[in-house]
C-alpha cells in the first residue's frame, strides 16, 4: 500500500492505493498525519483502494479531528459505493464531509 | 554514533596497560572503545563486580592460574561476551584448549599490533550483533507477551457461549485473527423473560483493542441495567466513552433486547453490521434500522430504538465484518449472497449447527487464505410461546 500526494490548487490530494487494513493502516496514518502537518486543505481520494478495514477508518477520523482542531478543512472524495456503505454503516459520514468529486469538493476549501 | 565497546585486559607484564592505551589511544579518544586492566584472576572479578565487559583479552600463562578454565567459566557467566586469547605459545596443543575453552580469537607474544587492532574490531563488530540479535529477541518475546495477554484479556470477557432456555436458544462464538482484535458478544438477563444481546467489534487491534473492548462491554452492561430502552443506553455509554477517548478508538455495535412475552425483539445500532433474520422458507434478510454512529466518536449522536416482531422459528444472527469480509487467496470477498446463501440452507437447523456451517463455508470459500480480521457471531433460535386459543 502507498498513498500518492499532489497539489491542486493549495489542496493536497491522497490517493491511498490498495488494501487499507490493519496491516497497513499505520502506512495510511504516517502519511496523511504529514500531508496535515504541512497543509491544512485536505481530499483524500478513494478511487485506487479495494478495502478498508475499521483500522483505517479511525485514520481518517484521526484525520478529520486533527485538521478541526487546526481550522482546516478535510474533504472524501471519489469514493466508490462499496467504501461509501463502509463510511455510512459507520455512521462517518455524519461526520465527515463526503463529495462525489474533487470538482464538487473545490468550494468547501473556501 | 558508534557504541562503546568495553574491553578487559588480564596480563601480569607491568608494560602491558601503557602499550594497549598508547596503541589503542585514537580509538579510545574516540569513544569506541574503553580499556580496563588486571594482573591477577582476582583483580578480574573485582573488575566483574563493578559491571560487565564486551571483550576479555587474557594471556592464559598467567602465573598461578589456569587461564584456559578461567576464560570457560566467564563465557558461562557472560554468554555475550567474547575471549581473545593471548599465549606466547602457537602449537597446536595450546590451539587446541584455546577453542575447546570457548575463546573466540588467538594472538600470539610479542604481539603484534596491528593483528591486534583487526582482531578486536572483528570480535567487537561480532559481539555488536550478538548484543543486537538478544534486543530484538527481547522485543519479539515482549511483543509474543502482549498477543498472549490481550489473547486472554479477550476471552476472559466473553460469557459463555450456550444458552437454552424456554423460547430461547442461543449459541455465540469468537474464532480471532492471527492478531487479536476487538470483537466482543456479550448476553445477560435484564429480567425474567427479558434477555440483553449485544455485538461489537473495536477498531485496531492488540492489547489496546483489548482494553477498549473490556471498557466499552462493562459501560454497555452496566448501563442496560439504568437505561430500558437500549438507545438511551447507548447514549450514554457513547458520551461516556467520547469523554474518556484520548486515542481515537472507536467501537461499532449492535444491541437488543430480547422479550419473550411480546416475542421481539427491540435493537438500537452504533455503526454496525445489520442483524440477519433467518425463517423457514423464506428468503433471509438484514433488518433495516438507522445505522447510528460508533461509539466513542462524537457526543452528540442520538441513536434510535427499532422493533421486530418473531415469526414462529426464526432465526437471528448478529456477525462482525470478519463474517462478509472474510477474503480468499485473490483477495476477494465472501460478501453477504454467500453469507444468505448459507444462512437459508441452515433456516432449521439449531443455532449452533448454523454458525458450525457457516464457519466451514467460510473457511473453504477463503480456501487456506490467512484469516485477517476476527469472525464474532451470536445466533438465537426463537421458539414462538404457543398460547392455545380461548373458545
Amino acid at each position: 500500500m502507498e498513498v500518492k500526494t499532489e497539489d491542486n490548487s493549495g489542496v493536497i490530494i491522497l490517493t491511498p492505493m490498495g488494501r487499507v487494513d490493519t496491516s497497513t493502516a499505520k502506512i495510511f496514518e504516517d502519511s496523511v498525519m504529514a500531508a496535515a502537518d504541512t497543509n491544512g486543505k485536505i481530499a483524500v481520494s478513494f478511487d485506487s483502494i479495494d478495502y478498508i478495514s475499521s483500522a483505517g477508518l479511525r485514520v481518517v477520523l484521526m484525520l478529520g479531528k486533527k485538521l478541526k482542531a487546526s481550522n482546516g478543512t478535510l474533504v472524501l472524495i471519489n469514493m466508490p459505493d462499496k467504501i461509501y456503505s463502509v463510511f455510512k454503516m459507520s455512521g462517518f459520514d455524519k461526520i465527515l464531509k463526503i463529495c462525489a468529486t474533487f470538482d464538487e469538493a473545490k468550494p468547501l476549501f473556501g | 554514533m558508534a557504541t562503546l565497546t568495553k574491553i578487559l585486559v588480564l596480563d601480569d607484564e607491568k608494560d602491558t596497560e601503557d602499550l594497549f592505551l598508547q596503541k589503542f589511544r585514537h580509538k579510545i579518544a574516540d569513544g569506541i572503545y574503553e580499556f580496563a586492566f588486571a594482573s591477577c584472576q582476582d583483580e578480574v572479578q573485582k573488575h566483574f563486580e563493578n559491571g560487565t565487559f564486551d571483550i576479555f583479552i587474557s594471556d592464559i600463562n598467567v602465573a598461578g592460574m589456569d587461564g584456559i578454565s578461567f576464560i570457560s567459566q566467564l563465557r558461562k557467566e557472560y554468554p555475550l561476551m567474547r575471549a581473545i586469547v593471548v599465549s606466547a605459545y602457537g602449537d597446536i596443543n595450546t590451539l587446541r584448549a584455546v577453542m575447546r575453552c570457548g575463546a573466540h580469537d588467538f594472538v600470539i607474544k610479542p604481539i603484534d599490533f596491528n593483528d591486534l587492532l583487526d582482531t578486536v574490531q572483528k570480535t567487537a563488530k561480532v559481539v555488536a550483533s550478538m548484543k543486537q540479535m538478544e534486543a530484538t529477541t527481547k522485543k519479539l518475546s515482549a511483543i509474543s507477551d502482549e498477543l498472549d495477554v490481550s489473547a486472554k484479556l479477550q476471552r476472559s470477557i466473553l460469557p459463555g457461549n450456550v444458552i437454552k432456555s424456554g423460547s430461547i436458544e442461543l449459541f455465540a462464538d469468537t474464532i480471532p485473527a492471527a492478531e487479536v482484535g476487538g470483537d466482543f458478544y456479550d448476553y445477560f438477563w435484564l429480567s425474567e423473560g427479558k434477555l440483553g444481546i449485544v455485538m461489537a467489534d473495536v477498531s485496531g487491534k492488540n492489547v489496546s483493542a483489548a482494553m477498549f473492548a473490556t471498557i466499552a462491554k462493562t459501560l454497555i452492561k452496566s448501563f442496560s441495567r439504568i437505561y430500558a430502552s437500549p438507545a438511551e443506553c447507548f447514549r450514554n455509554v457513547n458520551i461516556t466513552l467520547c469523554a474518556e477517548n484520548v486515542t481515537t478508538m472507536f467501537v461499532t455495535a449492535m444491541y437488543g433486547i430480547i422479550d419473550t412475552e411480546k416475542n421481539e425483539i427491540t435493537y438500537t445500532n452504533a455503526g454496525h453490521l445489520p442483524i440477519a433474520v433467518i425463517v423457514p422458507g423464506q428468503d433471509p434478510c438484514f433488518l433495516e434500522c438507522d445505522s447510528g454512529m460508533a461509539l466513542g466518536i462524537f457526543e452528540e449522536v442520538e441513536f434510535v430504538d427499532h422493533t421486530h416482531h418473531f415469526s414462529p422459528g426464526e432465526t437471528i444472527l448478529m456477525y462482525t465484518d470478519g463474517v462478509p469480509e472474510a477474503a480468499d487467496p485473490n483477495g476477494a470477498e465472501y460478501d453477504f449472497e454467500r453469507f444468505a446463501e448459507v444462512l437459508a440452507k441452515n433456516a432449521k437447523a439449531s443455532p449452533n449447527t448454523l454458525t458450525k456451517e457457516l464457519i466451514k463455508s467460510i473457511r473453504e470459500f477463503a480456501n487456506g487464505a490467512p484469516q485477517s480480521d476476527d469472525i464474532t457471531t451470536l445466533c438465537v433460535k426463537y421458539r414462538m410461546r404457543i398460547i392455545p386459543n380461548v373458545i
